[in-house]
């Protein structure tokens, strides 16, 4: 059984469409990233996960439950770090901990959750003063009640200064490690990078394209660049490189070449500049980074 | 189920937000600033106990709807809007726990200010030295409370069913106008139609029922015929009945809007 499971999902806010036949599906255990621009449906995916919006068609299957005919039992074993959530009416943060503790039934120590997130020193005071951090913060402790199956968290670094992302990142290891599933959306593509099996990307409402990094990066071209620094005029051999196989664009640019191609070209690239008669001083490459991935994906979309 | 957690986590927001001491204090002022005038009323031979209760029905008819309303407006689309509800549908609640125990919550605090109103002025009518209409007292409580339940009832009921807290204010407004002044014209008017444009010479047997449809119609037959035991225009055990049923469909009513939509 997996995590998650999506069949033809759609979504139409009115006439809009938002979602237009999503089909996805999660493993027990892995570490799912989901990507996209702002609007691209992340966070409407997300709602039809915990039924905090319904469908217009298709299914939605979380740990095993229908969302839209159980949703309780997903809410029980998921734990939810919502976007745009605001705090419990007056409550301090550690009686947001104990409520959820209390909603879940569970026996975990409000103190040992808040200590998790770095929040055990504002603990005593009402959560509506919390920066955006403190409460992104906060609820990631409630989501963390009852060692959930599945951990469900929209853009959860929102509002987080680089050590509290840090300790995010820490956090979802952790639960990794102890067995739980992670399904999280971002648009910031470094972090997905560094914690995800997987990526989703998703563009205008459709998923564009669901694989391991690595392998994105074989489907699209793996467009890595190599960087050539010339003794002589770099446009003297410019030429010969952009006929090239596997070669797709040659930049001249600073008494050097930046030259963009498939992984397996870049030797021959420096064979072929060198018959040319050109004198590399220097060279340095770069695989594709997530973002070249993710620019692909959603420009070929479009 | 889980909503009296709901219900709770209600009653200690409007305790922690001072709400429930404005709404005591409120009653309290009212209820004893009436047992004054009274008891110098009955001091001077004016006055008799019943005459108490008398004035207390005619202010509360007035005011715990306006209460009952201002309470429960905005219970529901508040939070709803604030994101509070994103956080607690992320837990094990479901849209019924979140509408049942809010429901449950405001009424609780409308009732525990009101008996305390009540109390406040018993005692007061006893401080001033008057005569304390003990049993007319109890049962104009115990049918005042179930007027405010109707009309947290209401209040839940639109707030459920809007998705701003401005339309929430409109219709607990309109709410207000047509069950407290509109709806005793209704009957009137539509007897005045059937009847060919004419006012009816006797007036139609149902239009009495149908006038006190309205919970504020309904809880003045009842408070006329158990409180002040005069006799109704309507049996009162029917006028009972509708106030009843308004607490208990008004919010069934929302509570299927709000399962049914997005968040």
């Amino acid at each position: 059984m997996s995590a998650i499971e999506l069949r033809d999902v759609e979504k139409r806010f009115g006439d809009v469409p938002a979602l237009r036949g999503i089909d996805l599906e999660v493993e027990r255990g892995e570490v799912f990233g989901f990507l996209g621009p702002n609007g691209a449906g992340k966070s409407t995916t997300i709602d039809l996960l915990v039924n905090h919006s319904y469908p217009t068609a298709g299914t939605i299957e979380v740990l095993g439950y229908d969302a839209v005919a159980d949703p309780v039992a997903i809410r029980r074993r998921v734990g939810l770090l919502p976007e745009g959530f605001g705090p419990l009416g007056t409550m301090t943060g550690r009686q947001h901990v104990e409520y959820a503790i209390a909603a879940t039934d569970a026996d975990d120590d409000p103190e040992a959750l808040l200590e998790r997130v770095d929040l055990l020193e504002a603990a005593s005071r009402p959560a509506s003063g919390y920066s955006k951090g403190m409460a992104q913060r906060l609820a990631l402790a409630m989501a963390l009640v009852g060692d959930p199956d599945l951990l469900v968290l929209d853009e959860p670094s929102t509002g987080l200064d680089p050590h509290g992302v840090r300790r995010m990142r820490e956090i979802i290891r952790e639960a990794v490690d102890g067995g739980t599933t992670v399904f999280f959306s971002s648009h910031i593509l470094e972090q997905v990078e560094a914690v995800c099996d997987r990526v989703g990307i998703m563009n205008d409402g459709r998923l564009v394209a669901v694989d391991s990094i690595e392998g994105l990066r074989e489907t699209v071209g793996a467009d890595g660049t190599l960087r050539v620094d010339l003794a002589n005029d770099p446009d003297e051999v410019s030429g010969v490189v952009e006929r090239i196989d596997g070669v797709s664009t040659v930049e001249t640019r600073d008494g050097g070449l930046t030259v963009a191609c498939s992984a397996g070209t870049k030797l021959a690239v420096l064979d072929e500049i060198r018959a040319a008669g050109g004198t590399i001083t220097d060279f340095t490459t770069a695989d594709a980074s997530l973002e070249d991935l993710f620019v692909a994906y959603t420009r070929r979309s479009r | 189920m889980n909503w009296g957690l709901v219900a709770g986590k209600d009653v200690r927001d409007s305790i922690r937000s001072r709400q429930l001491y404005v709404l005591c204090v409120l009653f309290g002022v009212t209820g004893v600033a009436l047992a004054w005038t009274h008891a110098r009323q009955a001091s001077s031979g004016f006055a008799d106990p019943l005459d108490l209760v008398r004035v207390l029905l005619v202010v509360a008819t007035v005011l715990v709807p306006a209460t009952g309303l201002m309470l429960a407006h905005e219970a529901i689309v508040k939070p709803r809007t604030s994101g509070e509800y994103a956080l607690l549908l992320g837990l094990p609640h479901s849209r019924f726990d979140l509408v049942a125990g809010t429901y449950a919550g405001r009424v609780t605090t409308l009732t525990i200010s009101l008996v305390g109103g009540v109390v406040a002025t018993a005692a007061a009518t006893a401080l001033f030295g008057a005569t304390v209409p003990a049993v007319a007292l109890g049962e104009f409580a115990l049918a005042t409370a179930i007027l405010g339940v109707a009309y947290v009832a209401i209040g839940i009921a639109v707030s459920a069913s809007v998705r701003s807290t401005t339309w929430a204010a409109v219709c607990a407004f309109g709410a207000f106008m047509l069950f407290i002044f509109l709806w005793r014209l209704v009957p009137g008017g539509v007897a005045y139609l059937v009847h060919g444009f004419e006012v009816p010479p006797t007036e139609p047997s149902w239009l009495p029922y149908v006038r006190a449809l309205s919970p504020s119609v309904a809880y003045e037959q009842v408070a006329e015929a158990y409180v002040l035991e005069q006799g109704s225009v309507v049996e009162p055990l029917y006028a009972l009945a509708v106030l009843v049923c308004w607490t208990c469909l008004a919010p069934v009513v929302g509570y299927l809007r709000f399962d049914r939509s997005d968040l």
